[in-house]
């Protein structure tokens, strides 16, 4: 490694980073805070990217959809799971963020059923109706979560998959330490 | 908890994220933050070339790419010997089980951010990284910073690490700057 360690124990070397990044930044003065708030700053800019965001869930929507078509017509593989997982997962991750917090919650439990479910094993009608409910919340803009048919899909999308994941997967390893 | 308003703007930041909207995003983010220098690689491959020609102070990874995924991604960095070994990695992802969040730690990055990103999350883990860096430790099979945020007089034994208890690592929370600590370590060194 790069630095000299700066003290030796039984078993474990200490070594201090070679830049100290507080070097680099600078506390502002009460009058430049004042006038930039970086956290209100970066809300700002996302709020003006979000002209975007439907467009952007829709593409994600089309990608997942484009994953399980093509599982439907060539068939179930490690790569094509592995896509498919993909797909969902990042929409589970950007989904709030682009303004569909319902919509995440629906990939997220797509990603649980493909993470605790065999390949060989995914009940594809259960897999079907995850991605038809994004693709029909993403084109309906059904975003906001107090919306009622939306958030009685998901909560029964999620109930179904548990129970699924409960029957079918093999018993969780303990979690490590 | 009152936020540090940081000055960022000298700062160098590499995005390895492979979904361009997710890249996007974490752009604007830093971006709003003042940071002028960012910049992106597509995977994780792109990401150690990057390293290499732009001598980033900061990393953020999305923990799920194709070919070379975050894990490994630290992995390698961490075992280089270059001086890059030491930058401080946040990883982006959208596993929030503690074993996962556990699990990275493990690999060696500094602050982990569970989607969805927020802005004021975001940014409390970078000004962690900046204000509150730890040291590194190397073992047999790890290297990377200081697992053990917080110091506890009272344990006693070889492996704190093997007690199951908290040890400050937030699962999905903003692992919040402690800021009078952080600013009277800003004010003790900090260069204006």
């Amino acid at each position: 490694m790069a630095s000299d360690p700066t003290k030796s124990n039984d078993g474990y070397e200490v070594v201090k980073p070679p830049r100290d990044l507080r070097s680099k930044v600078r506390m502002m003065s009460e009058r430049e805070a004042a006038r930039f708030d970086p956290v209100k700053s970066a809300e700002a800019a996302l709020d003006r990217l979000s002209g975007d965001f439907d467009n952007w869930m829709a593409n994600e929507a089309a990608t997942l959809a484009a994953a399980w078509s093509d599982i439907q017509q060539k068939g179930m593989s490690e790569d094509r799971c592995a896509t498919l997982f993909r797909a969902a997962h990042d929409i589970k991750g950007q989904a709030s963020t682009l303004g569909y917090p319902l919509v995440g919650a629906v990939a997220g439990s797509l990603c649980h059923l493909i993470e605790h479910v065999p390949a060989d094993a995914l009940p594809a009608k259960l897999v079907a109706q995850h991605v038809d409910a994004v693709r029909a919340m993403v084109a309906e803009t059904a975003q906001k979560e107090e919306n009622p048919t939306a958030r009685a899909l998901v909560d029964r999308l999620a109930e179904v998959t548990e129970d699924f994941v409960a029957r079918t997967a093999p018993p969780a390893e303990p979690e490590a330490n | 908890m009152a936020i540090p308003h940081l000055d960022l703007s000298s700062l160098r930041v590499l995005v390895a994220e492979d979904n361009p909207h997710m890249r996007h995003i974490l752009r604007m983010l830093l971006s709003g933050y003042g940071i002028r220098r960012i910049f992106e690689a597509e995977d994780g491959a792109s990401a150690l070339e990057l390293i290499g020609a732009r001598d980033p102070d900061l990393l953020l990874v999305d923990w799920m790419m194709p070919i070379l995924d975050g894990a490994e991604l630290t992995r390698i960095i961490r075992r280089s010997p270059a001086p890059s070994c030491f930058i401080p990695i946040v990883a982006v992802t959208a596993h929030t089980q503690r074993n996962r969040v556990i699990s990275a730690r493990d690999a060696g990055v500094t602050e982990v951010m569970c989607k969805p990103v927020s802005a004021r999350g975001l940014y409390l883990r970078l000004a962690n990284c900046v204000l509150n860096q730890r040291d590194f430790i190397r073992t047999k099979s790890f290297f990377g910073p200081d697992r053990r945020r917080f110091q506890s007089p009272t344990f006693i034994g070889a492996e704190r690490r093997g007690v199951k208890r908290d040890d400050g690592y937030t699962l999905d929370g903003p692992g919040e700057v402690d800021q009078s600590r952080a600013v009277t370590k800003m004010r003790d060194s900090a260069v204006s």
